[in-house]
């Protein structure tokens, strides 16, 4: 047996099976050293019916290597490549592989040794695969980003065709991931809130677009996993859920609009982002698209203010719009006068506040000197009770008094009317210690604002 | 015993895991995914050339290391590699072809679990050689891709009334609904391979005529 004609062309392990008979132990201890595992090995020609013939080892025997899989099954292993015949030993004489097995040795080690090996080489594998997940996000995160800002920039453009430009406004509020105020050239006609209520099967990605007059232009479904036929249908299905163009403060589900059958928590994640995105309203878009109650401009408030207040002031005084943010009122004005002897001094303010009683309300400018209300005008009235204050002087002048003198009004004093006007007037004279502090750091050349 | 086992031809082996050794159809793996994934032609088209690539590289990884992964770890291990590479792949498809992520949606984080590949991982790549494995993993796709076109095709067609989203009956077709749900996509399954045995058995049933 030479040692060259064992290999088969292509290097694989000649297909050739020999049994070591199981009480030959010597022999299998020889192959035991330079095998990684085996279970036995038997003779290809061996005969199942005539057992008791050849069956024994010779010096002149090919073998081939056989390991046993998982399954505890025998099969050839085909991995042991190349010149992995190996000859069995002569008696006494260890046995001799030509070449390489890819199966080491398996030595035995101690447990701790087996145990460290196994975590070592976990670690290790856990460790590249993290190391090429990190490196493909890398390159792959700013291309995701940017797709899902086209995303929502298409949503933006779909919801309001007429959009021209768009503003992300900053908003903390917890239901709301972006606030976008939407213009048409340099007219607010609506806004977008990108909102992800929990649905069924996750977060539903949704684009919610409102009116400047807070009724719902359209709502866009940028992402879900929701379950197809049912909540996929109805997310589909959204242009005929009834939320297009309604006009509700919050939205009411089966009340406002249908649940949609199957799809409750759907439905449900829907009306929880509608809602979320009218509730910003007031706080974030007010402010751009307000309603104008008020039918004077700046400039005649002053003057109102100045002049129905303080009849003897002249063209050395002036109402100025305060820079203070701060007040809770509509706006305030400060009223600095030119004394003749002491210069530029600041006398009091005005403040512009809604008194309001149900639905009707009364736009009013309260002005206060020195620490007392000066005068209350009705500048805006919208509904019947409040239009009962139209130049009713008397009715202000008691007020005033109450406010001054600190006296509470009781019982039918005033109308409900008279008694909001009261309160909010009130207000306006508390204001007066802040108002000092805040004038006090200014002149020092403080932020009013901090 | 005369075993001499030759290597199957690359026909043999296509046809092997096209038909009986399909992963779907014939070893009767990775279900979920086929019933989940199978409304429609673009989505199993979608889906299977994912699992292909998750199973091509995971054959070829695993096979790689087949020697250096302990017996004892060895299930833990292949789970991370394929979740691994599940999420390079969903990574790149969210990158370069979002249409077809949106889509395919959380169905792609699902062939981690797909068990097609931890079967092919545990019963193939850990045995054999790379090139061997990255075969294996090519024809096991393959055999998955057809199985779920052909179940997407019925389910699309009867379903919808539409093939890879284009209407074929016209707007008064009524689809059968329950096709494009999830009892449907069982009976569909169940025939697919009740035809294939019949055909395999007919054909053994020649092979021993002769």
């Amino acid at each position: 047996m030479s040692e060259n004609n064992n290999k088969t062309d292509s290097g694989k392990i000649k297909n050739e099976l020999f049994v070591i008979a199981p009480d030959d132990d010597e022999k299998i201890e020889r192959f035991s050293g330079s095998i990684d595992s085996f279970e036995f090995i038997m003779p290809l020609d061996y005969d199942d019916e005539n057992e008791n013939e050849s069956s024994r080892l010779s010096e002149n025997d090919d073998v081939a290597v056989m390991v046993s899989d998982h399954n505890d099954s025998l099969h050839i292993d085909e991995t042991v490549e190349a010149d992995d015949t190996i000859k069995p030993a002569k008696k006494g004489k260890p046995s001799k592989v030509k070449a390489e097995s890819p199966k080491k040795v398996k030595k035995p080690v101690s447990t701790g040794m087996f145990i460290f090996t196994i975590s070592a080489k976990l670690i290790l594998i856990c460790a590249v695969v993290a190391v090429l997940i990190a490196a493909v996000y890398t390159v792959t995160s700013p291309l995701i980003s940017k797709n899902e800002s086209a995303k929502k920039e298409a949503a933006l453009a779909e919801i309001f065709p007429e959009m021209t430009a768009y503003e992300v406004l900053p908003c903390d509020e917890s239901g709301i991931n972006e606030l976008y105020l939407i213009k048409n050239d340099d007219t607010v006609i609506g806004y977008c809130g990108n909102v992800a209520p929990k649905g069924y099967g996750g977060e539903i990605g949704l684009m919610i677009g409102v009116n400047a007059d807070k009724s719902i232009a359209d709502i866009k479904v940028l992402s879900h996993a929701e379950t197809p036929g049912y909540g996929a249908n109805a997310l589909a299905d959204i242009k005929n859920s009834g939320y297009l163009g309604l006009n509700k403060e919050t939205i009411e589900l089966g009340v406002d609009v249908d649940i949609s059958s199957g799809a409750t928590r759907t439905s449900k994640a829907i009306n929880n982002g509608v809602n979320s995105v009218l509730a910003v309203y007031d706080e974030y878009i007010l402010p751009y698209t307000g309603e104008v109650i008020v039918e004077l401009t700046p400039e005649e408030i002053e003057a109102n203010a100045v002049n129905k207040a303080f009849g003897w002031v002249t063209e050395e005084h002036r109402a100025i719009k305060s820079v203070i943010t701060e007040h809770g009122f509509d706006e305030i004005y400060v009223i600095k006068v030119t004394d003749p002897e002491a210069g530029e001094i600041n006398g009091g303010y005005a403040a512009v506040i809604t008194a309001r009683n149900g639905d009707s309300s009364a736009k009013l400018v309260v002005t206060t000197w020195f620490g007392t209300i000066n005068s209350i005008e009705a500048i805006d009235l919208k509904g019947e009770g409040f239009a009962e204050l139209a130049d009713n002087e008397e009715l202000m002048i008691e007020i005033k008094r109450h406010i001054n003198e600190g006296i509470t009004p009781e019982g039918e004093t005033f109308s409900e009317e008279g008694y909001a006007v009261y309160e909010k007037a009130k207000e306006v004279l508390e204001f007066y210690p802040a108002y000092l502090e805040l004038i006090a750091i200014s002149e020092e050349g403080g932020n009013v604002n901090e | 015993m005369s075993n001499k086992k030759k290597d199957p031809t690359f026909l043999q082996s296509l046809k092997s895991a096209l038909l009986e050794n399909n992963p779907v159809l014939g070893q009767l793996l990775g279900m979920c995914a086929t019933l989940a994934v199978t409304t429609s032609v673009s989505n199993s088209l979608g889906m299977g050339l994912a699992t292909s690539a998750v199973l091509i590289f995971s054959n070829i990884f695993i096979s790689l290391l087949r020697n250096f992964i302990p017996k004892e770890i060895r299930i833990a291990s292949y789970i991370v590699i394929i979740s691994g590479f599940v999420t390079i792949v969903q990574f790149l498809m969210q990158a370069y072809v979002p249409a077809v992520y949106e889509s395919l949606g959380l169905f792609i984080p699902l062939i981690v679990v797909n068990c097609i590949i931890l079967g092919r991982a545990e019963a193939f790549a850990s045995k054999n050689s790379v090139p061997k494995s990255a075969l294996d993993g090519v024809l096991m796709g393959l055999g998955f891709t057809a199985a779920l076109l052909v179940i997407g095709a019925i389910r699309e067609v009867l379903g919808n009334g539409t093939f890879l989203g284009i209407n074929l009956f016209g707007k008064d077709f009524e689809p059968i609904r329950m096709v494009a749900q999830a009892p449907g996509a069982f009976i569909i399954l169940g025939c697919l391979i009740a035809l294939i045995n019949y055909t395999l058995a007919k054909e053994k049933n020649k092979e021993d005529k002769e």
